[in-house]
């Protein structure tokens, strides 16, 4: 059953959903209601990599992304102990959103002119990972091909990187945890 | 590959019209007559005393953050036994597992770090 | 089906393994297994402080030595991922001195301030493993995971007086500032896979070179976001928001550390990054007036910003913006001597900057984070050593011969003028020019000015530490040896090609 000619519908059915509900992210006052709004970003996210024949990148972002990290910004929101609205009432300063504007449009500027202007070579995917071959290997074995084969080096490297942040956390929560750290942070506030 | 998609669009589509037609349906044929005794605590219960949105210990957050790092390193573990055995079959089993043992033998060194440094001990 | 399969992987991981070469990447395994043996060190009880900054200061020895016996062709491992040659080993050099040079002023420093985490000599090390990879790497893949290797470990470095408030804030904001100059960086790479289909420099610069880069919007787009990003790294002004604070908040030698290796590591990929599009014809024009423009304003604003500054530490930041837009006039340049200009900048650049702010570690022995410029009148009466060492730093900042920092100016401006651009020349030597006032400003503070009653702020309590000596005494010696003889680093610089 070859259900392609729902596949536009159905991307511009995920690329709205993604963009409203990243747009309510940021509109919404209660930080906890943008939160479950990025977790529809998320998961719409998940719907448009389906689309593009990448199973194994869908899955890990509703894996990592919806589950995991939005578990760390809850977290996060709950540790402040925000009242609704406590962050919105303070007075931003109008220079500096006059120049964060002038700059992003700036950039805006730059990004279409380059888009706009020259004659365009044609965009037709390039690389090894063609359609064909997801169709003939499935995008899940071709990622896990590539990912221990030719990205063998970055793959260890974050390892690496994973260790680095659980120093950092340690390190960073190290006063506020552990009977023993406490006394030492005493002496500090003491000197 | 696409029509693969077809059960879980399906169960996609199912579980989210199920809720929102009991939740729609809940609101319009429910009865609502709401009075004092009714929105009361339950007899044993007990009354709400403070907002709900207190300030969580630290302790939580690190937790939390534990959790996504060895979260992250979890997802790469995954596609590796995936594949493992087609690397095997080329005759490659020995090097895909020794890549493996790398990557965890860091981690496991992260995870010892903790362990000793009492992160996750809870007083 | 499964048959190919096997057979490609066989076939494609037989030409990787061949093709690995771990000998290129010893320097860098030598300085992230040292990190991890830190951090394994670091549960230690007692002093593992103490041992911890012995170690670092060995596997850095070590690793630099290392770095040696590559040899000086280049070879590309890794299925050409790693690409090691002498611009990369002239780097790896670079980024020990600097580590060395941070272990030697962190020692006393982080003592007295009851900050003497010993995770923070293996979060350095693991900071200097990010940086060769960023170096080494001929893939974005690597780049991008070595820059967020650094960046993890400067968010803790800099936030790690978890006591203080504005340490606090510093690693928060340069958290921020990284995260997103990240996603920018992200971005750039995304789409620039997406418009050659490959993260591989020697492949980017193919298909630069077949199709024209001006014709493809995506490798365009791409490659100016990776410009973006970088430009957040490298704090070029409009991208030198977090700058100031950071610097202010951040424990003194983590600064020194900051505002060195970093920057010079960014300028480093960039370097190797756009000689890619070297000969490529037409070069775009927008790229070219953005690279300029950001160089021009860098120059400028870092210099405006800095001139009425009454905080040292925030002045040394705004100067660090002006240096880094030299760099950038050399690398708008786009030529040989221009790469050989900006290594010797970069040499130079270091002595300076670690040496002034060593200065400043041993001088500011409890109040460093309000250490303004007034604190240092009369400074010549009360600690005259300290006071010369002071002044020979900031006279090579700002470009008095015969120190390194005229040599190295000296060089970069030459580059730009035998490109061409003259107008950037003119802007760069007024802006040096006008850069003497606010060095100068803390000189005369200290030679003519009488001292100050009730400062708050005692010079006579100034104690000297042996390893801040050390490394206050390499610096000047750099300075002075190089700036009368640059004649020798720069031929040897010039021997480098891309």
């Amino acid at each position: 059953m070859e259900l392609t000619f729902i596949k536009p519908f159905m991307f511009y059915f995920f690329a709205s959903l993604t963009t409203g509900s990243a747009l309510m992210v940021v509109i919404i006052r209660n930080p906890l209601y943008s939160a479950a709004m990025l977790v529809l970003t998320f998961f719409s996210l998940a719907g448009i990599y389906v689309l593009l024949n990448s199973e194994i990148i869908a899955v890990l972002q509703v894996f990592v992304y919806a589950g995991a990290i939005m578990v760390l910004v809850t977290f996060v929101i709950m540790l402040l102990n925000l009242r609704s609205g406590a962050l919105i009432n303070k007075p931003t300063h109008i220079i500096r959103s006059v120049v964060a504007v002038i700059f992003s449009f700036l950039l805006f500027i730059c990004l279409i002119s380059i888009f706009v202007s020259g004659n365009q070579v044609e965009n037709a995917p390039k690389g090894v990972i063609t359609a064909a071959a997801i169709e003939s290997e499935g995008s899940f074995q071709l990622f896990s091909r590539a990912l221990f084969s030719e990205y063998l080096l970055p793959f260890e490297l974050v390892s690496l990187l994973l260790t680095v942040a659980v120093i950092g956390v340690v390190v960073l929560i190290r006063g506020i945890s552990g009977a023993e750290e406490n006394k030492q942070a005493k002496k500090g506030q003491g000197r | 590959m696409f029509h693969s998609f077809g059960p879980i669009l399906m169960q996609l589509v199912l579980a989210i019209g199920f809720a929102g037609a009991i939740v729609a349906l809940t609101a319009i044929i429910g009865p609502k007559k709401i009075n004092p005794v009714k929105m009361d605590s339950y007899e044993c219960g007990v009354d709400p005393f403070a907002d709900a949105r207190g300030a969580f210990h630290v302790k939580f957050f690190l937790v939390a953050v534990l959790f996504i790092l060895f979260d992250v390193e979890a997802i790469f573990v995954i596609p590796w036994a995936g594949s493992f055995l087609a690397f095997k079959k080329a005759g490659l089993g020995l090097f895909i597992y020794l890549e493996m043992a790398f990557f965890m033998a860091i981690l496991l060194a992260g995870y010892y770090y903790i362990l000793k440094k009492g992160a996750l001990k809870w007083e | 089906m499964t048959e190919i399969m096997t057979d490609t992987i066989s076939t494609n991981l037989q030409t990787i393994i061949s093709t690995m070469r771990l000998g290129l990447l010893a320097p860098h395994l030598i300085v992230s297994m040292g990190g991890i043996l830190l951090m394994l060190v670091s549960l230690l009880k007692k002093a593992a402080f103490k041992i911890n900054a012995f170690l670092a200061i060995v596997v850095l020895g070590i690793a630099s030595v290392c770095a040696l016996n590559t040899g000086s062709d280049p070879q590309t491992g890794f299925n050409g991922m790693i690409k090691s040659d002498m611009f990369s080993n002239v780097f790896i050099w670079i980024y020990c001195a600097t580590g060395i040079f941070t272990v030697l002023i962190s020692h006393k420093y982080m003592e007295r301030r009851k900050i003497n985490v010993p995770e923070y000599y293996s979060l350095l090390l693991f900071a200097v493993s990010g940086l060769m990879f960023m170096t080494s790497a001929s893939d974005l893949m690597i780049l991008f995971v070595g820059l967020e290797i650094l960046s993890v470990s400067l968010f803790v470095m800099a936030g790690i007086d978890i006591h203080d408030l504005r340490s606090t804030e510093a690693g928060l904001k340069y958290f921020l500032m990284s995260v997103f100059a990240s996603a920018f960086l992200l971005f750039g790479i995304a789409f620039v896979y997406g418009a050659t289909g490959s993260t591989e420099y020697s492949a980017i610069k193919d298909f630069a070179l077949s199709n024209s880069f001006g014709r493809s919007p995506y490798l365009y787009a791409g490659v100016l976001l990776v410009l973006g990003g970088m430009a957040f790294k490298i704090s070029a002004v409009p991208f030198h928001m977090w700058t100031p604070d950071v610097y202010q908040g951040a424990p003194l030698p983590v600064t020194a550390f900051l505002s060195t290796a970093p920057k010079i590591a960014s300028f480093g990929f960039l370097f190797k990054f756009m000689a890619q599009f070297q000969n490529v014809q037409p070069y775009p024009d927008l790229l070219e007036d953005i690279v300029i423009s950001l160089a021009v304003l860098s120059m400028i604003v870092g210099n405006l910003l800095a001139l009425n500054q009454e905080d040292l530490k925030r002045m040394l930041a705004y100067s660090s913006i002006t240096h880094m837009g030299y760099v950038m006039t050399a690398f708008a340049s786009r030529s040989d001597t221009a790469i050989s200009a900006a290594l010797f900048y970069f040499a130079a650049y270091i002595f300076m900057n670690i040496g002034i702010f060593a200065v400043i570690a041993v001088i500011s022995e409890n109040n460093d984070k309000n250490l303004t410029l007034e604190n240092f009148r009369g400074m010549a009466q009360k600690k005259p050593a300290m006071a010369f060492l002071f002044m020979i730093f900031l006279f090579s900042l700002a470009g008095i011969p015969p120190l390194i920092g005229f040599a190295a100016k000296f060089f970069v401006f030459s580059a730009v003028i035998q490109s061409g651009l003259y107008g950037l020349a003119v802007i760069g030597i007024l802006n040096s020019a006008v850069s003497a006032y606010y060095y100068l400003r803390v000189v005369i503070n200290m030679y003519l000015k009488a001292p100050e009653q009730d400062s708050g702020f005692d010079l006579n309590a100034i104690k000297y530490g042996m390893a801040e000596m050390l490394a206050i005494t390499s610096c000047i010696a750099a300075i002075i040896i190089l700036g009368l003889q640059p004649t020798s680093l720069i031929h040897f610089f010039e021997k480098i090609a891309l």
